[in-house]
């Protein structure tokens, strides 16, 4: 690691360590209550003492789980339906405004109805995901399909390729990247629907925990569930990081020529 | 050139529309025969539904829960996108900067905004000041990254040319640097509208005293259940129209980005022909 | 003050300092990774020069460039413009970049676009503007002002930057390869342009360009940049007198033969 790397990082761990001094500050001088804005010791002090709770472990299960679900059932959906509007422009067209209605539709807005349909359980969260996760992967699939270079198309016409042999091993591939892209969306998406739906119907997962905690007045706890939420996207981030990496390397390599 | 052509142009319009009208108008039409009769107590039938859309528009309340929750969303993204374009601007002037305090950043916008609602809507209590902030800090963060990205894109030419030309820093900032990162900045707020949305329901859902959020949630709390359709549909008629009109606040704004305006075309064909406007 | 507006053009422009380079070398990298891209050069652009810089693809040509203009440090060595030495940007030093399309702003109008290093001088709007539109007019585009680059052509769009570097009231104009990407035609017509410019301003014009033919037509003198690391391997003075004509100078055997010359360095 080079001297210029190191300067770096401990750059970048003082602007961190800025930001937490101006936090302390406000604590000391009284300027936002505690009640908003906890102590910093006394978060630091839970971020690590949440740790040994049962409901630590069993809310970000739960909230992890419960997205991986609902991100599985909308791709197994969202993927073939999307393929097949990108293929046929007179189905884009006439699903647009559809697809256009519901992917600017806040999820969170049918919350209250699910609650009352499924209570405030895990399916329910499944549900809310699943259909927050649909739209943006149904997007992008239908332009990776459209996209489809033309020569691609082409040739396998050229070569009277039969349908079904042109959906695996052309159409899919080539959109590969695109759904990719849209599963790299709906994940971010789907912890964040989670954690949000757990927040506001404390059904089972990091949110209820975060809303739970505050209920109680205990604000540092809270705080600390929040840290754990945020750095449970960080994780999603540098997971989609590697795995584009490697998996995507011919797609990079074109796109860069 | 195009010939002078209103009729055919009318007419192609029009199919152009129907092409895209007609399956959510069979769907809608499917979803009221369908729950005609229904007696089930968590689906109402669609037309009464609507029915109590109406009566509640016409009595006024929920034109001021529309009024109220707008108004929200509007003061939050304004908010959000004077602070969020403001500091993107200089953090993507700026390297260095940028470098330092990047993972800071990208934890932070990490960071679920549903999570910040409790807190602070239940330190601040009910009115629209705890709100406004939510929806601004939510906000914020796409707006912020987005900016960065947007004049870190700005293309090698352009800096070399505000490099040589000795351009002094603010001038290049606002007349360089904020247009040429307009385009992903637009972007940005696209997505920063898709929070606020979000964040306004369920900054209602908590402070419940007013907004369309609470008007769905009170539904449910009372088991209206028609209220509680009603109020997601509108919702979800909000976002879509909101979003339209972002989009054409956006193209007017990036005419020049989407160089292939009607009127460009227009005189270019023109200027082609050999006659000049 | 304006040479602008000058009806009898002086023989020399007060004004205008010789450029100096002297030892100049450039390194990209530290340690054994790094990669030496220009070795030692050795040149002196004098007022009212014409200046053509000639090598293979990849030479370096860009690099000297940006070295010459102050964007880029060099590893070693120093450029001068007079006792002046150029370790950023220089106000008397006026660039023109081969992406013309890429360094004028779409969102500004052509006129805007030429005042702007005029507006980040400090000039007033309706003065700078004035001055725009007489460069504009210098460059042979007296109705442009108002369009938006995209509204030009290509030849156009690089007028339009060789207006700004005028406006800006560079004594030097460095052009990396300023027509590279035109059509034959409006090639000739901008190479006469550069040369009228300078014979009317007297001001210093360096061109870097991987067109032969177009670096002989231009030049007082051609400087032949080649290998790896990038050095002058020549300097080739064209004797063909100020006034030149596309048809008529490269009609002249002396023009082949200086020709032939540059190609056979160049290929080594």
């Amino acid at each position: 690691m080079t001297a210029k790397r190191l300067q770096l990082i401990a750059l970048q761990i003082g602007f961190a360590a800025a930001l937490v001094a101006l936090w302390w500050l406000c604590n000391v001088t009284g300027l936002i209550e505690t009640s908003i804005l906890p102590a910093v010791p006394d978060v630091a002090t839970q971020f690590f003492a949440v740790i040994e709770r049962p409901d630590f472990r069993n809310g970000l299960l739960a909230t992890i789980l419960d997205a991986f679900r609902g991100l599985a059932c909308a791709t197994a959906v969202a993927v073939p339906l999307g393929v097949l509007i990108g293929m046929f422009p007179g189905l884009e067209r006439a699903t647009r405004v559809i697809v256009d209605f519901g992917r600017s539709f806040p999820v969170i807005a049918l919350l209250p109805i699910l609650v009352l349909v499924f209570g405030a359980t895990s399916l329910m969260k499944i549900v809310a995901i699943g259909i927050a996760c649909f739209f943006p992967i149904l997007l992008q699939t239908i332009y990776g399909a459209r996209r489809l270079e033309p020569t691609i198309v082409d040739t396998v016409r050229g070569y009277r390729i039969p349908r079904r042999l042109r959906f695996l091993k052309v159409l899919l591939p080539a959109a590969g990247p695109y759904i990719a892209t849209g599963m790299r969306i709906a994940s971010t998406v789907a912890i964040l629907v989670s954690v949000g739906v757990e927040i506001v119907s404390l059904a089972p997962g990091i949110g209820r925990e975060i809303s739970l905690s505050r209920s109680y007045n205990e604000t540092a706890t809270a705080f600390a569930y929040i840290v754990y939420a945020g750095l449970l996207g960080v994780a999603l981030t540098v997971l989609w990081n590697v795995l584009e990496a490697r998996l995507l390397r011919w797609h990079l390599r074109a796109k860069a020529e | 050139m195009r010939m002078r052509t209103s009729g055919y142009a009318v007419a192609d319009r029009v199919l152009a529309l129907l092409a895209q009208l007609w399956l959510p108008v069979l769907l809608i039409g499917l979803w009221l025969f369908v729950s005609r009769d229904s007696t089930n107590f968590y689906f109402p039938p669609l037309h009464e539904i609507l029915g109590v859309l109406w009566t509640d528009l016409a009595k006024g309340t929920l034109l001021s829960a529309i009024a109220v929750s707008i108004g929200n969303v509007a003061m939050g993204l304004a908010v959000a996108i004077v602070l969020g374009i403001a500091s993107g601007l200089v953090i993507g002037q700026f390297e260095g900067l940028r470098r330092v305090a990047s993972p800071t950043l990208n934890f932070l916008r990490a960071v679920p905004p549903a999570s910040i609602v409790p807190i602070v809507i239940i330190a601040l209590g009910v009115g629209a000041a705890p709100k406004v902030f939510v929806i601004a800090l939510g906000s914020f963060w796409p707006i912020l990254l987005n900016t960065i990205d947007g004049v870190r894109g700005t293309s090698a030419a352009v800096r070399d040319t505000v490099r040589a030309y000795r351009i002094p820093t603010p001038l290049g900032i606002w007349r360089v640097s904020l247009p040429a990162a307009l385009p992903q900045i637009m972007a940005g707020i696209r997505v920063a509208l898709a929070v606020a949305l979000v964040l306004m329901v369920i900054s209602e859902f908590f402070g419940a005293d007013s907004g369309i959020g609470f008007y769905i949630s009170d539904g449910a709390n009372r088991f209206a259940t028609r209220q509680t359709w009603a109020g997601t549909i509108l919702v979800g008629t909000l976002g879509y129209v909101l979003s339209a009109l972002f989009l054409v606040v956006e193209r007017r704004l990036l005419g020049w980005y989407f160089q292939d305006t009607p009127r460009a075309r227009h005189r270019i064909a023109l200027r082609a022909a050999g006659r000049e406007e | 003050m304006s040479f602008m507006t000058a009806k009898i053009a002086p023989a020399a422009n007060p004004l205008v300092k010789p450029l100096i380079v002297e030892g100049l070398s450039k390194s990209y990298g530290t340690g054994d990774s790094a990669i030496k891209v220009l070795s030692n050069l050795n040149l002196r652009v004098d007022p009212g020069e014409i200046i053509s810089i000639v090598g293979p693809s990849g030479a370096g040509k860009t690099t000297l460039l940006r070295c010459l203009s102050g964007l880029l440090a060099p590893t070693a060595g120093s450029v001068h413009v007079g006792d002046t030495r150029v370790s950023e940007p220089q106000p008397e030093i006026g660039l023109v970049f081969q992406d013309y399309r890429g360094s004028l702003m779409p969102w500004m109008r052509a006129a805007d676009n030429v005042a702007f290093p005029l507006e980040g001088k400090g000039v007033p709007k309706a003065q700078r503007l004035e001055r725009a539109r007489a460069c504009l007019a210098d460059v042979g585009l007296p109705d442009s002002g108002d369009r938006y680059p995209w509204e030009l052509s290509g030849g156009m769009q690089q007028r339009v930057a060789i207006a700004r570097a005028l406006a800006y009231d560079a004594h030097i104009l460095l052009m990396d390869e300023p027509f590279g990407s035109l059509d034959a035609q409006t090639r000739f017509e901008l190479e006469d342009l550069v040369m009228a410019l300078r014979k009317r301003l007297r001001i210093s014009i360096i061109v870097v360009t991987h067109d032969i033919d177009e670096a002989v037509y231009l030049a007082d003198r051609v400087i032949v940049l080649s290998g790896h690391p990038a050095s002058v391997i020549d300097t080739v003075t064209v004797d063909l007198g100020e006034d030149r004509d596309q048809i008529k100078t490269k009609s002249i055997p002396r023009f082949a033969e200086y020709r032939s010359r540059i190609l056979s360095e160049i290929r080594g």
